[in-house]
């Protein structure tokens, strides 16, 4: 007999989901991770050191040194990236993964957004492509998860979908909040509250949200925000014969003769050590999973599993932000958390010589040190009485609306094997290259223009935005790099997340979208991931 | 990892060191601008980055005035005051917080 029934690779909101529905079903499961655990109500609140201000550091895994991914810009210049530098593309590790530190916006794709290809065509260079199932089929895992990890919001926008309401009602309103509604009616445009994985009111044994500052970024002090740690992986932890091993670092999947997967090798404590199991899930986030897969070649596969179509790394997505900034008159923050409160959704589809399009909403809390080191208006002095005063009197009079723009993927946006480069345990390290496609700068010019029209109707007295140029999107919506396929020849699982040729080898993160969605995606990966164990008999 | 930059520097250059959370963000009604604690704040995080920086920050900021600040093409001046500017705005000790509003809520 094996060790397990089922190995899971990651517990963010992929494995996280995938390692419940097992367990739920009375298999024996062990979750993986590379990451530590953190605490209930750990925080992180290093203000310089953390995922929404990552200039010096993190405050989760990787660790700094050993951890180098390799960055080819996309003019061509290669550099070696520590994991809180930009080029490194970095998801939070830890154990719950990207949902411990992430902002829980918990938004249902579009329908429209699983069929991108049919709706706008193909562009050049391009590799969109409907997903093998649609919005219908996935409905109900949406639902599924909304009520099993909780979802606070209100009722949908007239152009999305309708749905069973959220268990929990939006989190309390901010000072904005009226008046970013009142310019979306003006104006026409449909809006709602934003949907949020953290509770508005006492759910699932977790309190209500009492409006801390620190969100995205960071851990939540009361654990009001909801993540796989404190949801769905305490419920497989009590289930008999699962366990969860943090620290752990999986190095490669074990095959047999045949090719088939039989388990995994780790590094735990500093031993190497191999672990069998009757099924394993990927769930290592777009980028590492992918890693995983091109470390893994056989003989039969000689470029890595489920890679002999070349797909293994390719269409790496996230999501390009753009907005507006803006300066008012009157108070605009209350410094009360988490921060978004009305979301546009006026611009994801339906937006002439635009493929795709996005969502807008109000910021989370800006910190201190990154207002002033990115939401500054042009020409302000870098330093003085002028600039220190300024923010002082503006610090509560701004905000900044910005949000999720499609991303168009291309298949030389992608993850390889460095040659040359090896991780602490001579691993070879990842080497992203590429960019986004040019459609994607389009579309996020595009949703910047709405921004700033919002903020202006909303009253703003002075309205600018940051550039928005072609480079690769990935970091913590990464996305794309397994994408699901009707077949073997267009990708590397098919529409129940198993890699093809392998049955009992599933993916269950971000790798296996094949677009990604002009939301948030971590509802989706949910979703998904729910939905490829659910089917696995 | 850290090259120890206070014990890189002469006493003079650390006094200018600390005149310089004043002097980027110059004196005014401010709380806390300047202060040891916001010294030892930049100190640490000079000290928490690559060795290269603390050697830069050694050979460049006896040197330093205020029109290399203004200058864009002084690579050492911008990342002065990039980091005084961080330092300032992300810890209490310094007094910013209390100066923009800003004030986390935990216990």
């Amino acid at each position: 007999m094996n060790d397990f029934d089922v190995i899971v690779i990651g517990s963010g909101a992929g494995g996280g989901v995938a390692a419940w529905n097992f367990a739920e079903r009375g298999n024996r499961v062990l979750v993986l991770d590379r990451g530590k655990i953190y605490p209930p109500g750990w925080t992180g609140r290093d203000l310089l050191r953390n995922h929404r201000f990552g200039v010096y550091g993190h405050n989760t895994g990787p660790e700094l040194a050993g951890n180098p991914r390799v960055f080819v810009s996309p003019d061509g210049r290669e550099s070696v990236a520590k994991p809180h530098e930009g080029g490194y593309n970095n998801n939070a590790m830890a154990v719950g993964g990207g949902t411990r530190v992430y902002g829980a916006q918990a938004w249902r794709f579009h329908p429209l957004d699983f069929r991108m290809a049919s709706t706008y065509g193909v562009p050049d260079g391009s590799s969109l492509a409907d997903w093998p199932f649609d919005y219908e089929e996935l409905a109900p895992y949406y639902e599924a998860i909304e009520w099993e990890v909780g979802v606070s919001g209100d009722k949908p926008s007239r152009n999305m979908p309708p749905r069973r309401d959220y268990p929990m009602e939006s989190v309390p309103a901010t000072y904005r909040t009226r008046p970013l509604q009142a310019a979306a009616e003006r104006l026409g445009w449909a809006h709602q509250r934003p949907p949020m994985f953290i509770n508005s009111r006492k759910f699932g044994g977790r309190g209500a949200c009492d409006g801390r500052q620190t969100c995205v970024g960071f851990g939540c002090p009361n654990e009001a925000k909801a993540g796989t740690h404190n949801t769905v992986l305490p419920k497989v932890l009590a289930k008999p014969g699962c366990d969860l091993w943090p620290e752990t670092r999986v190095t490669r999947l074990l095959t047999d003769g045949a090719g088939k997967v039989t388990g995994v090798a780790i590094v735990r404590d500093g031993q190497t050590e191999e672990v069998r199991a009757d099924v394993v899930v990927l769930a290592a986030g777009a980028i590492e999973t992918a890693r995983l897969l091109l470390l893994s070649a056989t003989a039969k596969e000689p470029n890595g599993i489920g890679n002999n179509a070349d797909w293994v790394g390719r269409n790496l997505q996230g999501h390009y932000f753009s907005g507006a900034l803006a300066v008012f008159d009157d108070l605009v923050s209350d410094l009360l958390g988490p921060g978004p409160t009305v979301a546009m959704t006026e611009f994801n589809h339906g937006n002439p010589g635009i493929v795709g399009g996005g969502m807008l909403c109000d910021d989370f809390i800006e910190l201190p040190a990154g207002f002033v080191r990115g939401a500054l208006p042009p020409n302000l002095p870098a330093f003085g009485p002028e600039f220190k005063a300024w923010v002082r009197h503006n610090y509560l009079r701004s905000f900044h609306i910005f949000g999720p723009t499609q991303d168009i993927p291309s298949p030389e946006s992608r993850v390889t094997l460095d040659p040359n480069v090896v991780d602490s345990l001579g691993i070879p390290v990842v080497r992203l290259s590429g960019t986004t496609h040019r459609e994607t700068v389009r579309t996020a010019l595009f949703m910047r223009d709405k921004a700033a029209a919002w903020l202006r109707e909303t009253g703003a007295r002075k309205v600018w935005n940051n550039p928005v140029a072609l480079g690769m999107s990935a970091g913590q919506h990464q996305a794309g790099t397994c994408r699901m396929a009707g077949d073997p020849a267009h990708g590397v699982v098919d529409h129940r997340g198993r890699v093809f040729g392998h049955e009992n080898l599933l993916i269950c993160d971000g790798s296996v979208h094949v677009t990604n969605g002009g939301f948030n995606p971590a509802l989706t990966i949910m979703a998904t991931a729910l939905r490829s164990a659910s089917l696995f008999e | 990892m850290g090259t120890g930059l206070r014990e890189t520097l002469t006493e003079a250059d650390l006094a200018k060191l600390a005149r310089a959370m004043d002097w980027v963000i110059p004196p005014d009604s401010s709380p806390g601008a300047g202060t040891e604690a916001g010294i030892n704040r930049l100190i640490e995080l000079i000290d928490s980055q690559y060795p290269g920086i603390a050697a830069m920050y050694a050979a460049n900021l006896p040197g330093l005035t205020e029109s290399d600040l203004a200058d864009s093409a002084n690579s050492f001046a911008q990342l002065f005051i990039e980091q005084v500017r961080d330092v300032y705005y992300s810890f209490p000790e310094t007094g910013s917080w209390a100066d923009i509003g800003f004030k986390v809520t935990d216990p």
